[in-house]
């Protein structure tokens, strides 16, 4: 049937594009400014209604006959006319006309006239993505694509962002978008393309403009799009140096003040007794275990821990050196970036080596190939504590012995101090009446960690990602109208994740090793024939293809320990191999794709596009491996109707379009369909036992073979409105979706034997709105370019498969619902009603067994006089209610500033950091108002006292913010200068990162855009949990950019 | 030419249209699924030892729902991170069904059970008679056993007896308890019957008849219904006729380099040396902050005998050294007075891999349940008394005379403390008291009068009396979050 189709089209299509005496015309249109290809020129004969357009690099050729007149134009230039005087290649260079607008943007497997688009397609043009002190080019994403969320889950550097797009359309293991760079898709491109060679970013948002990626498409598409090389030779040079600071830092009680407060409020608690009973209050004093800590501060000088573990000034270095070049059959563009990145902790740096080179040179007039190469070396070391562990240290530990405490607890001076070694110690002091006291303690501080400062210190982890991308193309103009593009490309990334603990990190003082390694390749190949038709008024566009995907994952795991030196990390110094860690681990996925698509468009004015994509994934059992995947999508372009044009005339632009399509998605672990079982091996025979071995199914995934994919059907309606010859433009979208057989990774009930398993169930919808308003004023002197997007998602589960609701735990228990008819996930567990201030409370309000004086009170939900399990409630949600941009750029003469303000509001965090007893009474926002006596009225609970805190809404946190997101100021020097230079352009610029950042009263962490996305919270009904978070982090860079 | 090219091009696309099947068609490669499995005699016995294996995870948390809750230990005071709430809960009866550990314990036995359910369904491909027999004999037993737990901690359970899908698993509702011990006895008849007398050098581990006996007489025991006459002839059987016997010396039984020796019926073997089969206990028991004076990488402090645990032995007992400590040496000599479990502790290199084996069955055991269920059947007997005092001899104290142990309620508190002494923190006290409907007496005056729970300074582990209801445990919130149509225990 397909290939009927197929047969057909290419049947039609040699019929068409020869005629007599005539010959092809080739060239190439560029920017007269700056020299840069122009992608999507018109390249037309007026008279025969007949032409093409330039590709990627601005190339094109067209059959013609002498004298014909060609009229070459291109939105936002000058339209050029000429007549075809003999068969030869031509360059043409466009004016640039500041009075018109239309761009072209990329899509699927093509580019398209902007006003020619049906879908909903965001776009950014590289401005200043490579001026920001960031180190991927995801981070500088944020804030400024409407519908687009970009999450930086840690500040550590070296972590990537959570990017979703459009909301949670898949509850399955992986909403993450899919990533195109330069047509070939790279999962992870965005954290190894180096920003100066970025062009432009298009987000693909509707069904209508991802239907083409089919099952990779549900959860959008994000187009990376590459700076290609010039005819002639051109060099640029930019760096920056950046220095960073944390925004905010915790307020932490040293030693001498938490003894103080416990002191002062026993006090408190002694006069007002006396004054009840009438009798003389007495002066208390410090207990054994504070005057011992107290003593210990003093004589040691203590530590501020999180003082200790940052760096005093983290920088961010930054070089790039980029060449171009070429000639009119052959174009390079080569592309260095080099990256050295310090975090605000001591131990925690990334430095990126990037490079990219792109060629391509045409063979003949109608073959054309190319290749692009992107290897990448990246290497981050990984905080090997997290910043809680800091936080809630007590200070009067120091970080190593100096005389004092070394005569006190008989470790060496200079060595690491630990909590343990004050056990049992002796102390003399001067009581209240002055006798001399001695007492010993058994233990100061029962922590059995080695101090974090030790920790850091001795235990490296790093990180060693090798990248490489190399895919090469052919392109192949069979007739004027039909043309063929092959791809096929190599994705190879080596990944090595190092551990070393030597013996003074780790309490129980071994040391150990491990290599975490993993090499994960992909083949694809992909082929399209692209047919573009007109005729008079009618425009038909039209792409078959076919792709195959073939994904391998090897794994390799050592792990060993016995190390007789800390001075060799590897493990051939370990002199035991931990067999039950080290293995190797491989599987495969494939996926075999089959593309259509038909865009037509009439007079400028009607179009209309149809597109589909059939699926074969090899992650589904046999009767489930294929889906189809259609869709289609309408415009109208109001604005070239007479009536239009004629009475509403500052309206220059006003487009309506509106597409439906299903999408689907195959994000599941691999092998899902079938029970699988591993060595499970046993220890039998006499003297000890020998290993005997076994194999048992995994405890884990129960198989399921009916799993299938997950579809998303999906409605986009947008208005694109411009006014006054483009000095304001607005774009509005709405949009709704459903995903219906969501492929979930449920909880199954254990005497299944298993704790999970994938299954079709049940659908989520999403609906939102999105708006972006664009103002662009001024003129050559000065100018000023304002863009507002805001972007709002609102999700909600229709049908868990029969189920009302599933209750999911994270690290600490703490509860998540998914609950029928409300948001995908919510926070669940006990309100807090108060704390309770006396037994009497307790004796007559609804309580558990779980409750304690100075403890949380809950409400009783379903008032029914007790408190259970029945009585746990929703306690809020993770996600956004909106989030917005506002980014504003002014020019004047040489001079440019820019700023981006960000904001998200609604969102609510669950603070980790407070399931620590420490930070309960070490940081002073759980300090303030707690409890400590029943007559002392008291707003927050005691740390150890009643009812677990995680599971009430006691630790869950407003996380709104609003920041300043981005600043640069940017000096160019005027060009008369450098004409004597063989310089082409020099800038100086300015920027800062979170030059303002404001968060809510009521969060009492560091960072509210943090997220814990491993282990319990890969899974994506568990989120909204922080726990040991970095601070944001400050920064402020300057720089230079050299063209010549 | 022009059109010849199209062609080609139309062939090669073409070709690329060709099925897929094939390549859609990819099979585990680092792990072997189901379909693919279960087809020979020497996969049934991987898939045995496989059940084996599950032993360990039980092991895990066992002490947690059972030693820990009884009076022989407690959460130590000293060790009050937030991350021990949970097993403080337990140690004081004050848990709910959200306790992580009530959960993992359940989990684990229900995965020995479907382990279990794989073997016994999957039988016949095993055409050795002998061996089909013997297979299913060894996953018979280990789901009674994995049974007789889950009855004994959470009352009427859900009977699963072959492979379920998640779907069916919503759909099954909870036995009655009685119900639940015949499913036990019936697997228990069946590998008593069919499990071999005993196994080669090479297999020492696996499960013998006299194992499979010993367990049901316990399962006839501790079952409501009178069946003393069934527990005494299989219990009997296994004391007169097998080759078992107890070692004239407790701490040989515990000797790391004498084990499953010849008073080991049946335990959870443990390997050291970083082979992934090593115990974890010497670390969680030993104390916290102690280096490595204890053991290999310090200690966590969990499962700390009690003040009253201590007391309990005789001066003259032999078995406190080798079952606990009441202090430990650390930097230059110094004493740290700090009790904890040394039973399971070894020489080993590497944190939670020590190699002792954590006994199931032991001769003693079956001699004490002997005389108990003698005495059950109408009062001590002589024999009775004799079996008593022989376990007592070996620890190195005095025999009972029969007047101190002649009647009935003598006999019983006398066996209840021998076994709590004899068979210390091996998980057995807290089946013992809830078997002889002592639980509650013995716990309340614990709680009424260890130091721990009554100490002012420490108000926040004052623990009240208990009650009936608090004998069973939770069923998991976890399953009835899943399904809510499950009925919780009575007080929970």
């Amino acid at each position: 049937m397909k290939l009927k189709f197929l047969y057909v089209l290419l049947f039609i299509s040699s019929f068409y594009g020869f005629s007599q005496n005539s010959f092809e015309l080739s060239g190439v249109v560029v920017s007269a400014k700056d020299g840069i290809p122009i992608i999507g020129a018109n390249i037309v004969i007026a008279e025969e209604n007949r032409g093409t357009t330039t590709d990627f690099d601005g190339n094109f050729s067209l059959t013609v006959s002498e004298n014909d007149v060609v009229t070459i134009s291109y939105v936002g230039f000058k339209t050029q006319t000429f007549i075809v005087s003999g068969p030869e290649s031509i360059e043409v260079s466009l004016e640039e006309d500041a009075s018109t607008l239309d761009e072209v943007v990329v899509v699927a497997y093509g580019t398209q006239k902007k006003s020619s688009v049906t879908g909903s397609v965001a776009r950014l043009e590289n401005e200043n993505l490579d001026e920001l002190p960031y180190s991927t080019v995801d981070q500088a994403l944020k804030g400024k694509l409407a519908g687009v969320s970009i999450q930086n889950v840690s500040s550590e550097v070296g972590t990537s962002p959570q990017i979703s797009i459009r909301g949670l359309t898949s509850i399955s293991a992986n909403s993450s978008p899919l990533v195109v760079v330069d047509g070939f898709p790279i999962a992870d491109g965005l954290e190894f393309i180096n920003p100066s060679s970025i062009k432009s970013v298009e987000v693909l948002k509707d069904a209508s403009s991802t239907a083409l990626y089919g099952s990779r498409g549900a959860n959008g598409v994000i187009l990376v799009t590459t700076k290609n090389g010039s005819t002639t030779p051109k060099y640029s040079f930019k760096t920056f140096t950046g220095f960073k600071s944390p925004y905010k830092e915790l307020d932490v009680l040293d030693a001498f003040e938490y003894t103080d407060l416990l002191l002062n409020q026993r006090q408190l608690v002694e006069d007002y007794e006396a004054a009840q009973n009438g009798t003389t209050p007495q002066t208390l004093d410090y207990s054994d275990r504070e005057r011992a800590q107290r003593i210990v501060a003093a004589g040691s000088g203590g530590a501020d821990w999180t003082e200790e573990a940052q760096r005093s000034t983290p920088t961010i270095k930054n070089y790039q050196f980029d060449v171009s070049g070429g000639n009119k059959q052959t174009k390079y563009y080569i592309s260095t970036q080099w990256i050295e990145d310090e975090g605000i902790l001591k131990d925690n740096y990334n430095n990126r080596l990037n490079l990219s080179g792109r060629l391509s040179t045409k063979l003949s007039e109608d073959l054309e190939i190319g290749f692009n190469f992107r290897p990448s070396f990246n290497r981050t070391r990984r905080s090997t504590v997290r910043f809680s562990d800091y936080a809630r240290s007590h200070q009067w530990l120091p970080v190593r012995h100096n005389e004092f405490t070394s005569e006190l607890t008989g470790q060496a001076v200079g060595s690491y101090a630990h909590a343990r070694h004050f056990n049992n110690t002796t102390y003399n002091y001067q009581d209240l009446d002055g006798q001399d006291q001695t007492f010993t303690i058994s233990s100061l501080w029962g922590t059995s960690n080695n101090n974090p400062i030790a920790r850091m210190e001795n235990e490296a982890r790093t990180q060693y990602d090798y990248r490489m991308v190399a895919d090469g193309f052919t392109k192949w103009k069979i007739t004027d109208d039909l043309s063929y593009r092959g791809t096929i490309g190599a994705y190879y990334r080596q990944r090595d994740y190092e551990i070393f603990r030597n013996s003074l990190a780790d309490r129980t003082g071994q040391a150990y090793g491990l290599n975490e390694s993993s090499l994960r390749t992909r083949v694809i190949s992909e082929h399209t024939l692209n047919y573009d038709y007109r005729i008079k008024d009618h425009d038909i566009d039209a792409l078959i293809g076919s792709t195959y995907e073939y994904t391998g994952i090897k794994e390799a795991n050592i792990a060993g320990n016995q190390f007789p030196t800390d001075l060799i990390e590897t493990l051939n110094a370990a002199t035991v191999i931990d067999a039950g860690d080290t293995y190797t681990y491989k599987e495969e996925i494939s996926l075999v794709s089959f593309l259509a698509r038909v865009n037509y468009e009439y007079d400028g004015k009607y179009l209309a596009s149809v597109a589909a994509r059939y699926d074969g994934s090899s992650l589904f059992g046999p009767e489930n491996k294929y889906g189809f995947f259609p869709s289609a999508s309408v415009g109208w372009n109001v604005h070239k109707e007479n009536f239009w044009k004629n009475n509403i005339g500052f309206v220059n632009q006003f487009k309506i379009r509106s597409s439906f399509g299903i999408t689907g998605n195959n994000n599941i672990e691999n092998y899902a369909f079938t029970n699988l079982l591993y060595p499970s091996n046993y220890s039998l025979g006499e003297n000890g036992g020998a290993v005997a071995s076994g194999l048992g199914e995994t405890g884990a995934t129960l198989g399921n073979s009916a799993i299938s994919w997950e579809q998303t059907y999906q409605y986009d309606t947008g208005i694109e409105l411009s006014f006054f010859d483009n000095k304001l433009s607005l774009i509005g979208d709405y949009y709704y979706s459903v995903t219906d057989q969501l492929l979930l990774q449920q909880n199954v009930s254990y005497i299944t034997g298993h704790d999970n398993y994938w299954n079709n169930i049940g659908k989520i919808q999403n609906q939102g709105i999105e708006l972006v308003l664009a103002a662009s004023l001024g003129n050559d002197n000065f100018s000023w370019d304002g863009n507002i997007n805001f972007s709002t998602n609102q999700n909600k589960l229709i049908s868990l498969g029969g189920e009302e609701q599933f209750i999911n735990q994270g690290e600490r228990s703490e509860q998540y619902i998914s609950k029928v008819g409300e948001e995908a996930i919510q926070f669940y567990g006990y309100k807090m009603a108060g704390i309770w201030q006396n037994q009497d409370q307790i004796d007559n309000l609804p309580s558990s067994s779980d409750d304690a004086v100075g403890g949380i009170r809950v409400e009783d939900i379903n008032g029914d006089g007790i408190i259970d399990s029945e009585d746990r409630t929703t306690l809020g949600s993770p996600f956004p209610d909106f989030t917005w941009g506002f980014s504003n750029t002014f020019k004047y003469k040489g001079f440019d500033l820019y700023f981006l303000l960000q904001g998200s509001h609604g969102a609510e965090v669950f603070y980790g950091d407070g399931y620590y007893t420490e930070t309960r009474y070490l940081q002073r926002d759980f300090v303030d108002g707690w409890w400590f006596n029943e007559n002392f009225a008291a707003t927050k609970p005691r740390e150890k006292l009643g009812r677990d805190w995680v599971l009430t809404d006691y630790l869950i946190q407003d996380a709104s913010y609003i920041s300043l997101r981005e600043v640069i100021i940017g000096y160019s020097i005027p060009s008369k200068w450098l004409e004597k230079t063989k310089l082409d352009k020099v800038r100086v610029f300015a920027s800062g990162q979170n030059v303002l950042y404001l968060m809510s009263d009521d969060y009492y962490g560091l960072n509210p855009e943090a997220l814990s996305t491993s282990s319990e919270y890969s899974s994506p009904l568990i989120s909204g949990y922080q726990r040991g978070a970095y601070p944001i982090q400050q920064q402020f860079s300057v720089g230079v950019d050299i063209n010549f | 030419m022009k059109n010849t090219l199209i062609i080609t091009i139309a062939l090669v696309v073409s070709s690329l249209f060709t099925s897929c099947d094939d390549t859609l068609d990819l099979q585990p490669i680092s792990d072997i699924g189901e379909e693919e499995y279960y087809t020979s005699t020497e996969q049934i016995n991987l898939a045995v030892v496989g059940i084996y294996n599950s032993l360990q995870g039980v092991m895990d948390t066992e002490w947690i729902l059972t030693e820990l809750r009884s009076d022989n230990t407690y959460m130590s005071p000293q060790n009050s991170e937030t991350a021990n709430i949970p097993y403080r809960q337990v140690d004081r009866f004050v848990l709910n069904s959200q306790n992580i550990y009530v959960e993992e314990y359940w989990s684990s036995l229900y995965r020995t059970v479907s382990l279990a359910n794989n073997v016994i369904t999957q039988i016949e491909i095993v055409e050795d008679e002998d061996l089909k027999s013997r297979y299913e004999a060894e996953a018979r037993f280990l789901r009674a056993h994995a049974y007789f737990k889950l009855v004994r901690l959470w009352g009427g359970v859900f009977i699963v007896d072959q492979p379920i899908s998640g779907q069916e698993a919503k759909t099954m509702d909870r036995s009655s308890e009685s119900d639940v011990y015949d499913f036990i006895i019936e697997d228990l008849l069946f590998a008593s019957e069919n499990l071999p007398s005993e196994v080669d050098g090479s297999e020492l581990g696996r499960l013998t008849s006299w194992a499979a006996k010993a367990e049901l007489g316990k399962v006839y025991l501790t079952a409501e219904g009178g069946y003393e006459q069934e527990a005494i002839a299989q219990l009997s059987d296994v004391v007169n006729n097998s080759p078992y016997t107890y070692l004239s010396s407790y701490e040989d039984v515990f000797n790391i380099s004498n084990e499953y020796n010849s008073e080991i019926l049946f335990a959870v073997r443990y390997q050291s040396g970083s082979v992934g089969l090593g115990a974890p206990f010497a670390n969680y028991f030993s104390p916290l902050q102690s280096d490595s004076y204890v053991v290999t990488g310090s200690g966590d402090e969990l499962n700390v005998p009690t003040t009253s645990m201590s007391n309990a032995y005789n001066i003259s007992d032999t078995r406190k050294d080798v079952s606990m400590a009441d202090s430990w040496v650390g930097l230059n000599g110094q004493v740290n007075e700090f009790r904890y479990i040394k039973k399971y502790n070894s020489d080993f290199a590497n944190v939670d891999d020590a190699g002792n084996d954590w006994p199931i069955i032991r001769y003693t055991d079956v001699m004490l349940l002997l005389a108990e269920a003698i005495n059950e059947n109408g009062g001590p007997t002589a024999e009775a008394i004799s079996l008593l005092n022989t376990v007592r001899q070996r620890a190195g104290l005095t025999d009972y005379t029969s007047s101190e142990v002649g009647t009935y309620f003598d006999f019983k508190l006398a066996l209840e403390e021998e076994r709590k002494l004899e068979f210390a923190f091996e998980n057995q006290r807290w089946f013992d008291l809830v078997r002889t409907g002592r639980a509650l007496t013995v716990m309340n005056s614990h709680f009424a009068t260890e130091d721990q729970y009554n100490n002012p300074d420490d108000p926040q582990f004052f623990t009240g009396p208990i009650e009936e209801y608090q004998l069973l445990l939770p069923i998991p919130q976890y399953e009835i979050d899943l399904n809510p149509s499950i009925a919780q225990n009575i007080g929970y």
